[in-house]
């Protein structure tokens, strides 16, 4: 039996519309992040528990983060892995309809504490995330001899342990169970080192080599790191859950030193690569493991006695490094690619399925996306993150900090946000370009 | 026993050539050294057609003979074939023309196409006709290297 013989459709790529739509919505759920911040001001940071510091995080976490890896799994797991995603036009559409309209519900109820909206966003999302979950677990299945499918599979698992617990947080905020505030932390450790961390690691053993022509990632990180993370996760909670102190600082060091090793190798590939041009995802991606870094060594530090990691103006910081320094900055590299590039090989299929290569001229990748643009939005985020970084430290300082720190994350993603429809607008011109060289009544996608 | 290289490790050693022939090019450009550009994108320009040839005549023709599967994986591999050959001559023009911001665009443009071009290769369809062209590889590499 060929490996995928007989099922392998490399045309499966899903039309344009259904992850693009994800992409460009995401970013401006993102800024309404900053909104929250900057409408509620210092009392955001009072503790890491206020109701506008939770709403503002899942507007980004949500709302940015897992709306756009969404997106990705489904478009990039049958490309890359040849496995299909069962049902791709269904489960794509509701999982975006479900974060789109639960996460703003979900941000509402805890940022107003208003319980009915906490309740629907519980079950909107849950709903959602549930599909997709399945949905992909599914198609993983089959995946299961790529490094990256086994790793995007554990990547959802964790997914399913995260949206369990939050979903179940939400009901509490809703008034419809107990609200378990002790489990937070497991909550945040699987989000961020399970679901973010262990996709970010499955799609770069593709795409860093692929975007910036480094050498390939060691054999052994790509067989090995993935499960291991996850297996540190799953001692590190059983020892959390138990009580055992010991297991669970063994579990939270081997995290922090399997995703050190992880971020590490990642900066050395870069250091390594043959295109030197310079390139904002390249930036992108640098500033995101630098960042992965320091909230490895930060936590690490903390199991071993030399930061106190409940104190609240550590641990939100901690917060702002691993979302906005790493995540934020490693989709945001990543969208600056998928989008431009899935625009072109639309318009490029166009191009073929008609017969019309080499007679009509389409805009090439970066003149759909121009440098200049992405080069001053990351430098917006830079400002961003250096704000929102000193953001706990300066909150009881200088009036309005917080405030500014939040104008400028809206400032920040929004312009990624209008960077990236600017690239769908010259799309659309040029699509209608090539679809004036047609026939009337030629069907298009 | 075949102890020279596999079908996957022949064609994915050019894969890798061709990706330094591009990054080679495009930093000539980029330093706007026409003359260094040149060279280093026709060298880049011939083996890459160079190595569809190969594919296109040799590899894919054996592999649909073996497999019957004429309308599957190679299908789309021949048609994406076509449209990198189509950014190579948008390449050459912008050379020709020396308009950097053309070439770099288009330098991108090609650069993302074949690497998810050959990462399809290199994931399923190469393993595949190490699979089922292993009696006849060192044959098929041989008729390759002729091309």
């Amino acid at each position: 039996m060929l490996p995928g013989g007989g099922n392998l459709r490399y045309d499966r790529m899903p039309p344009l519309w259904v992850p693009l739509r994800a992409f460009l919505v995401a970013p401006f759920l993102g800024a309404t992040a900053g909104v929250v911040v900057a409408a509620a001001g210092s009392r955001t940071l009072d503790n890491r528990f206020t109701g506008e510091l939770l709403g503002g995080l899942h507007l980004l976490t949500l709302g940015f983060l897992t709306l756009v890896m969404v997106g990705a799994i489904v478009q990039v797991l049958p490309v890359v892995t040849g496995a299909n995603v069962p049902y791709t036009s269904v489960v794509g559409p509701t999982t975006q309809a479900a974060l789109i309209l639960g996460v703003p519900a979900m941000a509402w109820g805890l940022a107003r504490g208003s319980r009915p909206a906490a309740g629907i966003g519980a079950v909107i999302l849950g709903v959602g995330l549930g599909v997709f979950t399945l949905s992909v677990l599914a198609g993983a299945w089959g995946a299961r001899r790529n490094v990256t499918g086994r790793a995007m599979a554990l990547a959802v698992v964790s997914l399913v342990v995260v949206a369990g617990l939050g979903v179940s947080f939400l009901a509490g905020h809703a008034g419809w169970g107990p609200l378990r505030r002790d489990l937070t932390d497991v909550h945040l450790g699987w989000a961020l080192a399970g679901w973010v961390g262990l996709l970010v690691i499955g799609v770069s053993f593709q795409v860093v080599p692929m975007f910036q022509v480094t050498p390939a990632y060691p054999r052994w990180i790509q067989e090995y790191l993935p499960p291991a993370l996850f297996a540190s996760l799953v001692l590190w909670t059983v020892g959390r859950i138990g009580d055992r102190v010991r297991v669970a600082d063994a579990g939270i060091l081997l995290v922090c030193g399997l995703l050190g090793i992880y971020g590490g190798t990642t900066l050395w590939l870069q250091a390594h690569r043959r295109r030197r041009l310079r390139d904002v995802t390249t930036d992108c991606w640098r500033l995101g493991m630098v960042s992965l870094l320091a909230a490895c060594l930060t936590v690490a530090a903390g199991v071993l006695g030399l930061v106190d990691l409940g104190e609240t103006r550590v641990s939100i910081t901690l917060g702002v490094v691993a979302i906005v320094g790493f995540g934020v900055s490693v989709v945001t590299g990543m969208l600056y690619k998928i989008v431009p590039f899935l625009s072109w090989l639309h318009l490029q299929n166009l191009l073929t399925e008609n017969h019309l290569m080499g007679g009509v001229k389409v805009r090439n990748m970066r003149q759909l996306l121009p440098v200049s643009g992405p080069r001053n939005q990351f430098l917006a985020h830079l400002v961003a993150y250096a704000m929102l970084l000193a953001s706990p430290w300066l909150a009881r300082g200088p009036g309005g900090w917080v405030r500014w720190a939040g104008v400028a994350l809206t400032v920040d993603l929004s312009w990624l946000g209008f960077e990236l429809l600017a690239v769908v607008s010259r799309h659309t011109e040029d699509r209608a370009l090539v679809e004036s060289h047609l026939p009337p009544d030629t069907p298009t996608v | 026993m075949h102890e020279g290289p596999s079908i996957s490790e022949y064609m994915t050693a050019q894969h890798r050539e061709c990706d330094r022939l591009l990054a080679r090019a495009e930093h000539a450009v980029a330093d706007g050294d026409w003359d260094a550009a040149r060279s280093e994108f026709e060298a880049f320009d011939a083996l890459t057609r160079r190595h569809l040839r190969r594919e296109e005549e040799i590899l894919f023709p054996a592999f649909e003979e073996r497999t019957g599967m004429t309308t599957g994986p190679t299908a789309v591999m021949r048609m994406e074939h076509d449209q990198m050959r189509a950014v190579l001559d948008d390449m050459a023009a912008a050379l020709a023309s020396r308009d950097t911001d053309s070439y770099l665009g288009e330098s991108e443009t090609s650069m993302i196409l074949t690497q998810q071009h050959n990462m399809k290769e290199e994931q399923i369809l190469y393993g595949m006709s190490d699979q089922v062209l292993g009696d006849v590889a060192v044959e098929l590499m041989g008729r390759m290297d002729g091309v």
